[in-house]
């Protein structure tokens, strides 16, 4: 039997339509698509993967995955990895291993809830993808503890601050954000936004700097899940132009969800692998910007989004501000980050001579703008900060973009409450699902406010001289909105 | 020029090793001005339009049996529309109709 037929059977042929149970029961009105097609069953996915070859690669990719972290250990690459790499990895992998995770829960649920049957295999065969990742995010955070002088962290430190601390608020709201959307919008925020414009900052840019810097673990696991990632990109772009391309109907809702996700991952991934990739490296092969107009530019608008056009899509709504943000975007982050190291559990170094040469070269504006504040530090200006940053109510950090100077904070009153956010981005999202996104916990920096040092030292998990103070131990009097699960 | 897309350039990016080199080998010989660029543990491999893979070329290069299905485990990044991937051919084209080449008789 030829593959695409024995595809046909394993895929098609395993639906069925519910005769027990009325459609109401075997899909809620809350999980039920708002996208409509002639014939669901008729759409398929362009890899047509069938689940023994998935199998026969997948453990190829893992072997390989292994071998390498195995020499590192064996050779002691891992014990040579540079320090200030290893501090990104003490921020990047805990955000990772807990975004995997919930991207592993929202592709079952896709697989549970999408009406076609070849999104339902291919979001099982995704879940299964995210779960090798979060799980390898792990073994990384393993080989980190067991061969590097560094101090890196402890689950239960990672799980602590990714619950509670502010820097992670915003990469946790996200998720769980995409995970509990129309099982549609899911496949649109993660496989055509997230993972075809973004995830290739995250999975390509970032290993090409962690194999600079000597981490060839990380180098290895990341081009493999990119690897998955092909097969998640794929997927993405086929759903949306079948659904632009069958019913004139779709293309408002694939239009706010485009715009809306392109958003939210610009600023995730400006805040959190900017410093990544400016930031934190000794050696930097490629700047945030030059990452996003390659990837995100070119590919993702110049590329995709223009095809998509002839259906009626036009570029993401916020587009020209995401571009405006750039300039200054990791820079902003990164000075919010230095102010508030006290309180976070990795190393927020001062640039260096050599650091600072590399930012004047690729971001021309730097020095007129964050100049000062560098030359301030030099000249042995604290810069703490005496409170948290006001957060934004959508995505979560800080509103201090474009740059602090110019800071924006725009609000909005709902059902009584005043509400901040960061941007216009941000605002139109909130203003568009209002009863989704209202305040359901404090904001940190309200909840911690009027704590005693010591109340807050526990929330935030870290000791005044910036060491975990290792336990998940909640402070009297804290409950959280939605703990992350413990399985992981 | 593709004009169904505002910049018409197809690519893949590849991990580095014997497999990436056969396939890049293969691409150059149809598309000797192919751009291609080495970043750490990476090859980037761009090409104007659209570009074919064909298994019997990367076989030669390789010096063994070659699945196209295994492109999946050294192919981290794309730009373009996969719009064939099966026993001969992996096509990768902005024209979403592009069935691929026609086969060598
Ligand atoms: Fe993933
Ligand atoms: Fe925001």
């Amino acid at each position: 039997m030829k593959p695409a037929e024995q595809y046909q059977r394993l895929t098609h042929s395993l639906h069925w339509d519910p005769t027990y149970v009325s459609e109401d029961a075997y899909i809620p009105e809350e999980w039920r698509t708002s996208c409509t097609m002639p014939d669901w069953k008729k759409f398929n996915d362009p890899f047509q993967i069938l689940f023994e070859d998935y199998v026969r690669i997948q453990a190829e990719k893992e072997d390989k995955f292994h071998a390498v972290r195995d020499a590192g250990a064996r050779f002691g690459h891992i014990g040579r990895v540079d320090p200030r790499w290893v501090e990104a990895m003490k921020s990047f992998n805990t955000a990772l291993t807990y975004s995997e995770y919930y991207n592993y829960r929202g592709h079952v649920r896709v697989a549970r809830f999408a009406p076609a049957p070849a999104i339902r295999i291919a979001s099982m065969v995704q879940a299964m993808d995210e779960r090798r990742h979060a799980e390898e995010a792990i073994y990384q955070a393993r080989d980190y503890v067991k061969h590097h002088k560094s101090g890196f962290l402890l689950p239960r430190d990672r799980i602590t601050f990714f619950e509670r601390h502010w820097y992670f608020q915003g990469d946790r709201s996200f998720f769980e954000d995409l995970i509990t959307t129309d099982p549609i919008e899911a496949i649109i925020g993660t496989n055509l936004v997230f993972e075809t414009a973004f995830t290739n900052l995250l999975f390509i840019a970032a290993p090409a700097a962690g194999v600079a810097n000597g981490d060839y673990g990380f180098g290895q696991a990341h081009m493999t899940i990119q690897s998955d990632e092909t097969r998640h990109m794929a997927l993405g772009q086929a759903v949306a132009r079948a659904m632009l391309q069958n019913d004139d109907m779709n293309l408002e809702l694939i239009q706010d969800w485009v715009d809306k996700w392109f958003w939210r991952c610009h600023r995730l991934l400006l805040a959190v692998v900017g410093p990544v990739l400016d930031y934190f490296p000794k050696v930097k092969p490629i700047s945030y910007r030059e990452a996003f107009q390659r990837y995100v530019v070119e590919d993702f608008i110049q590329g995709y989004v223009s095809e998509l056009s002839q259906f009626g899509l036009k570029p993401p709504r916020h587009l020209d501000q995401a571009l405006s943000e750039l300039e200054h975007g990791s820079h902003t982050i990164w000075r919010e980050l230095y102010a508030s190291r006290k309180s976070l559990w990795f190393d927020v170094h001062q640039p260096t001579a050599e650091d600072i040469e590399w930012m004047n070269e690729k971001y021309p504006s730097f020095d007129a703008v964050h100049g000062d504040y560098w030359r301030a530090v030099a000249d042995g200006a604290d810069m703490q900060a005496d409170s948290l940053p006001m957060i934004c109510d959508i995505c979560h950090f800080p509103c201090t973009f474009p740059e602090p100077k110019t800071a924006v904070a725009l609000p909005v009153d709902y059902e009584g409450d005043r509400y901040w956010f960061c941007s216009e981005g941000c605002k139109w999202i909130f203003e568009r699902e209002a009863s989704k996104y209202k305040r359901t916990i404090e904001p940190s920096a309200l909840l911690l406010g009027d704590k005693d040092p010591a109340w807050v030292a526990q929330f935030l998990n870290i000791s005044p001289d910036g060491t975990p103070l290792g336990g998940t131990a909640a402070p009297e009097g804290y409950f959280p909105a939605m703990p992350v699960p413990a399985t992981i | 020029m593709s004009t169904k897309v505002q910049r018409s350039v197809v690519g893949i990016e590849l991990m580095a090793g014997e497999e990436c080199d056969a396939i890049v080998s293969a691409v150059l010989d149809d598309i000797p001005h192919a751009s291609v660029v080495q970043v750490p543990g990476m090859v980037q491999l761009d090409v104007p339009d659209r570009l074919v893979i064909h298994a019997s070329a990367v076989e030669t290069y390789l010096g063994r049996e070659w699945d196209t299905r295994d492109l999946n485990q050294v192919v981290s990044a794309y730009r373009g529309y996969f719009t064939r991937w099966d026993e001969e051919q992996v096509v990768l084209s902005w024209d979403a109709e592009d069935r691929g080449d026609a086969p060598n008789v």
